[in-house]
């Protein structure tokens, strides 16, 4: 899901380092300084999930829980996801460096569309929370996808083969993802509520 | 049930909220971790590795623990015109003579689908070697692979979760200082 260096065009980057600022700057202000930590926490996760693979078949993947940091963080998780990001890229020459911008977009992005369109329903009906959560970590995955298809259209004009292509490299993670997020955000809902932005302390 | 929880904290100071975070998050993190089930391999970056033995140059490419099916690799010589293609096998190799023209540094470029590429420069030096400079060069790039192929330490691991820490607690610490001047 981590473009490499050397891979976008000068334009995409630059669109990318943008939409990653002003998501970024967006994030710093709508973020509750009291949870910090809980900002701190989901970024490690992230950083540690998407080092973490997980053998499936023949092949092998890796986590994003770019869906949980979302419904956990809201706009937060664009500056929780570049800090990751930036640190993975460094430390581990995961992705380039000049495509953290886009990098950033097409992970936090999604997460914050899920934030909206997922959030309000954890907790509200135990029944669904499930649910609820599962379609935000693997809707979230499939959006990244098809931002990552997107980005790409803009250098090999191939859309739609780029999309499916990643599409149907990433729909076990789609699935995974959904699963351990639909897992992770129940147990969070019982054991400690107040982890959810919307539990009354979001700004 | 929420409501109650969120009542009892307003109560609290920053620190016991802190600490709250704390222990919510830890869970999440220990959950997740528990989720991975089976020992996890480590390292996803994708590379191509490239040395010269016998006149043949022989290439590697890998997502760390995976080889690269099928990705597309292109020779270049230093003026970027191309010298010859292919595709990795099952194991993510691919093999070719040295070319017999070689009059300049050649890049291997890996396309791995998915945004997925890297490069590897062979010297000219490298290419045209023979004797005991070649077995020297051989061991260097030996040694250069394995550098490579090494996984993340858990001390980089480590290093990153602190740094993330760090951030964190200097934006909040400059937060609160903010507060306290505005009273």
């Amino acid at each position: 899901m981590h473009i490499s260096e050397g891979v976008l065009s000068g334009q995409v980057m630059a669109v990318g380092g943008v939409l990653a600022f002003a998501g970024t700057a967006v994030g710093l202000k709508k973020i509750d300084y009291d949870r910090m930590v809980h900002v701190a926490i989901l970024s490690s996760a992230f950083f540690v999930a998407s080092l973490i693979h997980v053998n499936l078949g023949p092949s092998s993947v890796h986590l994003i829980l770019n869906g949980i940091v979302g419904l956990l963080l809201g706009w937060a998780a664009f500056p929780a996801i570049l800090t990751a990001l930036l640190l993975q890229a460094i430390l581990f020459q995961y992705g380039g460096i000049t495509a953290l911008g886009v990098n950033t977009v097409i992970m936090a992005l999604p997460a914050v569309i899920c934030y909206y369109l997922v959030g309000p329903l954890p907790g509200r009906s135990p029944r669904y929370t499930f649910v609820a959560a599962f379609l935000a970590g693997a809707g979230s995955v499939g959006l990244a996808a098809l931002g990552l298809g997107s980005a790409l259209y803009f250098t090999e004009k191939n859309f739609l083969e780029v999309s499916m292509l990643v599409m149907t490299a990433n729909l076990p993670v789609m699935i995974i993802e959904g699963i351990v997020t639909g897992f992770c955000v129940t147990f969070l809902l019982k054991v400690y509520p107040e982890i959810f932005p919307r539990g009354g302390s979001e700004k | 049930m929420r409501k109650k929880i969120m009542s009892q904290k307003k109560g609290q100071g920053t620190g016991a909220v802190l600490l709250e975070g704390g222990r919510g998050g830890l869970a999440l993190v220990v959950f997740v971790l528990i989720l991975m089930g089976s020992p996890p391999a480590w390292a996803h970056k994708v590379y191509v590795f490239a040395w010269v033995e016998a006149g043949m140059v022989y290439t590697e490419s890998s997502f760390g623990d995976q080889p690269v099916h099928g990705g597309a690799i292109e020779v270049v010589d230093q003026n970027n015109q191309l010298v010859l293609r292919g595709n990795t096998d099952d194991q993510g190799k691919f093999n070719f003579p040295v070319p017999s023209s070689v009059t300049s540094d050649l890049l291997i470029k890996l396309d791995a689908t998915m945004g997925h590429q890297a490069q590897w420069k062979l010297t000219r030096s490298e290419l045209t070697a023979v004797g005991e400079k070649a077995q020297q060069q051989l061991s260097e790039a030996m040694t250069n692979k394995a550098r490579l192929e090494a996984k993340p330490s858990m001390v980089a691991v480590a290093s990153g979760i602190a740094v993330i820490f760090l951030i964190c607690g200097i934006v909040s610490v400059i937060n609160k200082r903010r507060k306290q001047q505005n009273g």
